[in-house]
């Protein structure tokens, strides 16, 4: 039984000399080292077996894949045994979120409409992670559809944050952010379509990065919008999740939005010293409830970069302060295009009550869908209809070309932006479930990355007042990823703030 | 932008989502109030611009014009609710249609 202020203490092989505890380049080099014991077995073994001690206080997993990952673990042992390279990520436990294909293993999305759904193919980004040498471990929990900010709309149960039992860990990847924080696996696999990879990053203290638009492959990742969804890394360090992102990207001939951009590989000339780091004004949280802790984060590590010979500019990006209206109609639009596929023929849930096939797809997809995925429906279809569709989803998605204009604006004058990911800490689960509005404006702050098809990461930032985690996000142009995973981690180095496990906080460890 | 009631069931319906009552009354209000929020798109200024995605596709992002791998029929039907070993079979497109589809 977990205590409740103190999920991990006592429980937990944490002790950050096991190799699961290392960084992966480390713990994937003693794999691949012919030389050294350590086996890609041993690491998944120990990332199953704390995921059997920790997940059931947690819920971070929808089902767990120990064939599967014990397997591709002795493919990637024999492949060293026989003198051949495993590649980057060997025996690397690997979670993914269960809105992407891994053959064998159910797809749910967090969903019933899905219920007896197993996807005949992979999703490319997963298996270039495994190709790469990962594990795959299991299918982690979010919102259904990836629709939300908690992992509350999840059709089965909500996950758990591991630095407070009582909150939500974000969303919608908030079972891959769950998962990472509390150890269990050193690096997943997010989808973020409106900040479900840098939210729940944030609100679980650990990294999370959102590529530009066309980097990593979405065949096989269902769609929710398709022009904003891209697949994304989770990790402890931006060197992690460099690595797993450099596993997954490149261009895919099942996603003809698929680009080459620029490496991702370390720039060991890069320097905090000259770096022009933008600061928008729109992103102030100074009237923001609640948002003092965040903007004192922000200003904190400001002080630092401008220690380190770093230079702030202000700007202003006025577009950016009608970033959640643009895309609660470019999103839902998108995806109620999209979900009509969930119709009870060919897959997942099928009412019983069907007259005609009509009422079979009414029926099913009454019954199938949960609240807030049929809200986005209905807002969507609304928004596409007929003599409103001009008002709403032209307007919207002429808007979203002048905001990316304004963003390209703004880095001719800096390199990179420096904001908050979230303007709170995590909140309590149910605090915001009955109020979809609310829960929209947690995406506040990431939106307008995926609807300028621009790069976002999210670092860790210290703690607000109650001892949470916060999220510090860094957006750059179009492939600059490289240059933002430079940054976080010269910034981490400065800041001496970075991934925390949970804290044994209590006497009854 | 006020969404009542009957709103929400002509958007259902094109939406093909058959709505409890309950569930109608309750979505409603929520809607009203969203769009009193994102009604500011309509008032934006952004003549001039391509409403177009930001993004289009590039050329050489297009793969060549030939047949794909393809999916065995039986990984295909192995997930449908109801085949017949060929075919997925649905209910008839009339409720009360008289003879054989």
């Amino acid at each position: 039984m977990l205590g409740r202020m103190n999920p991990l203490g006592g429980m937990t092989p944490f002790d950050g000399d096991h190799p699961l505890d290392q960084p992966v380049a480390t713990m994937a080099a003693r794999v691949r080292d012919k030389d050294d014991a350590l086996t890609a077995v041993e690491l998944v073994q120990a990332s199953l077996m704390r995921m059997q001690m920790l997940d059931p206080g947690l819920g971070a997993f929808l089902c767990t894949t120990d064939e599967l990952a014990l397997a591709q673990a002795e493919a990637v042992d024999a492949k060293v045994a026989a003198g051949e390279d495993p590649g980057p990520l060997a025996g690397v436990p690997l979670a993914v979120k269960d809105n992407l294909a891994v053959p064998g293993a159910p797809l749910t999305c967090g969903s019933k409409i899905l219920a007896g759904y197993t996807p005949p193919t992979w999703a490319t980004s997963v298996e270039r992670a495994v190709s790469a040498g990962a594990c795959i471990v299991g299918k982690t929990n979010l919102d259904e559809f990836a629709m939300g900010s908690s992992t509350e709309n999840s059709a089965f149960a909500p996950s758990r944050n591991p630095h407070d039992l009582d909150r939500v860990p974000g969303g919608s990847s908030g079972g891959s952010a769950a998962a990472v924080a509390a150890g269990m696996v050193p690096l997943a696999l997010g989808s973020d379509t409106g900040g479900s990879i840098r939210q729940p990053a944030s609100l679980c203290g650990i990294v999370g990065l959102k590529p530009t638009y066309g980097r990593v492959s979405r065949n096989g990742l269902v769609a929710f919008a398709s022009s904003l969804d891209q697949v994304g890394p989770m990790a402890r360090s931006a060197d992690d999740a460099r690595l797993l992102l450099a596993a997954i990207e490149g261009v895919d001939s099942h996603d003809a939005t698929t680009q080459t951009f620029a490496s991702v590989a370390a720039d060991p000339s890069a320097s905090l010293a000259g770096l022009r780091y933008g600061v928008v004004q729109e992103f102030a949280l100074a009237d923001v409830p609640g948002g003092e802790d965040a903007e004192a984060a922000v200003a904190g590590v400001r002080a630092v970069l401008d220690e380190a010979g770093a230079t702030g500019v202000e700007l202003s990006l006025p577009l950016v302060d009608a970033s959640i209206p643009i895309y609660y109609i470019v999103a839902p639009a998108e995806a109620s295009s999209n979900l009509a596929r969930f119709d009870g023929v060919r897959y997942g849930h099928r009412t019983d009550g069907a007259q005609d096939l009509e009422s079979l797809y009414a029926k099913t997809r009454d019954e199938g869908f949960g609240e807030e995925v049929k809200r986005r429906i209905l807002i969507g279809t609304f928004a596409l209809s007929a003599g409103y569709a001009d008002a709403y989803y032209k307007k919207a998605m002429a808007a979203r070309t002048r905001l990316r204009e304004q963003f390209d604006a703004a880095f001719e004058r800096c390199d990179l932006i420096v904001s908050a990911t979230t303007p709170t800490a995590a909140f309590k689960i149910g605090e915001k479930s009955g109020d979809p509005l609310a829960m929209y404006l947690c995406d506040i702050l990431t939106v307008a990355a995926n609807l300028a098809g621009i790069p976002a990461i999210s670092i860790p930032c210290g703690r607000d007042r109650a001892g949470l985690p916060l999220g510090l996000q860094l957006w750059g142009p179009p492939g600059s990823e490289g240059r933002l995973l430079d940054a976080a981690e010269q910034m981490a180095s400065a800041t001496g703030l970075g991934y925390e496990a949970p804290r044994a906080s209590g006497g009854d460890a | 932008m006020d969404i009542d009631e009957t709103l929400v069931r002509h958007v259902a319906k094109l939406a093909r989502l058959e709505l409890t009552d309950e569930e109608v009354a309750g979505i409603a209000p929520q809607l009203s109030r969203i769009f009193a929020h994102v009604d500011q798109v309509c008032r934006l200024e952004v003549e001039g611009a391509d409403p177009a995605t930001q993004a289009p596709v590039p050329m050489e992002g297009l793969r060549d014009d030939e047949p794909g791998e393809l999916l065995e029929p039986r990984a295909i039907l192995r997930n449908a609710p109801a085949h017949d070993g060929a075919f997925l079979v649905v209910p008839r497109f009339f409720d009360g249609a008289e003879g054989e589809a």
